[in-house]
């Protein structure tokens, strides 16, 4: 959860305040819960609006064009195979490279194990925006490797 | 015979994972199979997997938040409630429950304002009958602030009684100003004192944030309360009030929120209408009620509730009706709860009074709303003063907002 307020934050010192925020919440909280939602997505949900919430006190909101662009939903083409066997290493220095909300899907999906519902509910997105995010990460990991000369 | 679609993106992520469930892992195994040119998509996931994994496992610092800190500071007034969890060694099954918990927020506006009788029979007198407030020449400065005699017993479950851990701070001596955009008169002297002397008698534990102001029959004012709660991350409050009085008193709030929050839009105005008369509203609308949008989940204090004015106890609440709730279209999820209240004070002809408070349904989190009002006959006997009470209860602690 840590890396993953970080990456909405940007800021190691406010991600480690939002935990604690949350984190004293559910201690505070914990004997009148009722367990509804998911845990792990209502634990997550928190942290984000906790997050957003410290934000918004420092930048504005910023539109993502990436969402407005519709998903790519087709068969993997062979930028994917030639992504794939770039090295970890080198892999992350690209996904570094992403904008902040492209790498928050791809934590929560990929670190998390949250299906794309779920990050849709934790981000307030929509599905449909989570899949996009995720392909268009993929592409953008593509143009990025191909300009660092990675892949052909 | 249509052609069978490939696994969801979701799904396929969830199988290079190694998460899937094995019913499902069957199926994008038959696909894969079937389909070798998607290979690579798998070998993509795992790939990324592997790095965001290693490089956030491996970087990320842990949180230096101490456990041991945190639980110095929660457990005492949390054992009754919870079971103690060590910190170093956090049993894992009980993880879920735990991170289950978690709670909410709040947003939160704070008005007040006061009225006067407009007419004759709505007037104070000194010779009171039982029921009526007795009236004195005492400034409003020496007013002690008005206290239930008797709690909300009828309160809901979730709402919290502030309590030790109340993250409570006093009202500030704000001075009202005028809303933006509102063409009204600024705060007068008097309200100006009635705030100063509620401000001064704000309980130091109490989690309420509290304006007040004392009008003339003819005047029209607004007050504008704006702050940050205490503790909470984001329950940032911005409001206006406004009252006129004519004949039936119109109160508005204003919620001067920013449009990058989640919890109004900028320059949205909710009217509240409302007539003479004093009343004690307390609603608390829950998380698992707004969701359900259920309107029981709102409860009005007893009637007959007594308040203890300058000169002694008189009753308010003749009869409370009317909770209703339902979702306001204004694609911010907020949902309206009604109560309408018929009201009396003394001689006065009991006047009904509707009362909408909006909450922000925040995708399960805000826990716990309550607001109430209070009406009384100004000290002077001329005029009548309404108050507002609100308190957003998150995480189960109420949470003051201050005014400013």
């Amino acid at each position: 959860m840590v890396a993953f307020v970080h990456r909405i934050t940007g800021d190691s010192g406010l991600a480690e305040e939002v935990l604690q925020d949350t984190l004293l919440a559910i201690w505070r909280h914990a004997a009148s819960f009722e367990p509804r939602a998911k845990v792990r997505t209502w634990m997550y949900t928190i942290a984000r609006r906790n997050a957003l919430s410290r934000l918004r006190r420092r930048r504005p909101d910023v539109a993502d064009i990436g969402d407005l662009e519709p998903v790519a939903s087709g068969a993997p083409g062979p930028d994917e195979a030639a992504l794939a066997s770039i090295n970890g290493v080198e892999l992350w220095r690209l996904i570094e490279r992403l904008p902040d909300t492209h790498q928050v899907v791809l934590l929560l999906g990929y670190v998390e194990d949250l299906p794309y519902p779920e990050i849709g509910e934790v981000l307030g997105i929509s599905v449909g925006t989570v899949k996009s995010r995720v392909s268009r990460s993929r592409a953008m990991l593509a143009e990025f490797a191909r300009a660092e000369g990675l892949m052909p | 015979m249509t052609e069978p679609q490939p696994p969801d993106d979701g799904v396929m992520l969830r199988y290079a994972n190694g998460t899937l469930p094995v019913a499902e892992r069957a199926a994008v195994d038959a696909w894969l199979r079937d389909h070798p040119d998607w290979a690579p998509r798998v070998a993509l996931h795992r790939s990324m997997g592997a790095a965001i994994r290693e490089a956030t496992t491996t970087s990320s610092a842990p949180p230096s938040t101490s456990f041991a800190a945190l639980w110095s500071e929660v457990g005492a007034d949390a054992a009754g409630d919870v079971v103690p969890l060590g910190p170093p060694t956090l049993p894992r099954r009980r993880l879920p429950w735990l991170i289950a918990a978690a709670g909410a927020v709040a947003a939160a506006l704070v008005a007040v304002l006061v009225l006067v009788g407009p007419g004759a029979d709505r007037q104070r007198t000194a010779d009171s009958s039982p029921g009526q407030v007795a009236t004195t020449d005492a400034a409003p400065t020496s007013v002690p602030l008005v206290v239930p005699t008797s709690p909300a017993t009828s309160a809901p479950a979730s709402t919290s009684t502030p309590g030790p851990n109340t993250a409570s701070t006093s009202v500030s001596n704000a001075t009202p100003t005028t809303a933006p955009g509102a063409d009204t008169p600024a705060a007068t002297a008097g309200q100006q004192a009635l705030h100063d002397a509620l401000a001064a008698s704000e309980d130091a534990g109490s989690a309420t944030a509290t304006m007040g102001v004392l009008l003339n029959p003819t005047d029209a004012a607004v007050i504008s309360a704006a702050g940050e709660a205490g503790e909470e991350p984001f329950g940032r409050l911005w409001g206006a009030a406004a009252i006129e009085f004519p004949d039936r008193w119109t109160i508005e709030i204003t919620n001067a929120l920013g449009p990058i929050d989640a919890y109004g839009g900028a320059g949205e105005t909710q009217t509240w209408v409302g007539s003479a008369g004093p009343l004690l509203v307390q609603c608390g609308a829950g998380t698992d009620q707004l969701v359900e949008a259920s309107a029981a989940a709102c409860t009005l204090i007893p009637f007959g509730t007594s308040f203890l004015s300058p000169t002694g106890l008189f009753d308010v609440i003749e009869e409370a009706t009317g909770v209703t709730a339902q979702p306001i279209d204004d694609g911010l999820g907020f949902e309206r709860y009604s109560f309408t209240v018929t009201l009396a004070v003394g001689e006065a002809e009991p006047v009904p009074v509707t009362i909408d408070v909006d909450v922000a349904d925040d995708g399960g989190v805000i826990e716990a709303v309550t607001a109430h009002a209070v009406y009384r006959p100004a000290p002077d006997g001329e005029q009548l003063e309404f108050w507002v009470f609100w308190e957003f209860d998150q995480y189960g602690v109420p949470v003051t907002i201050p005014t400013g």
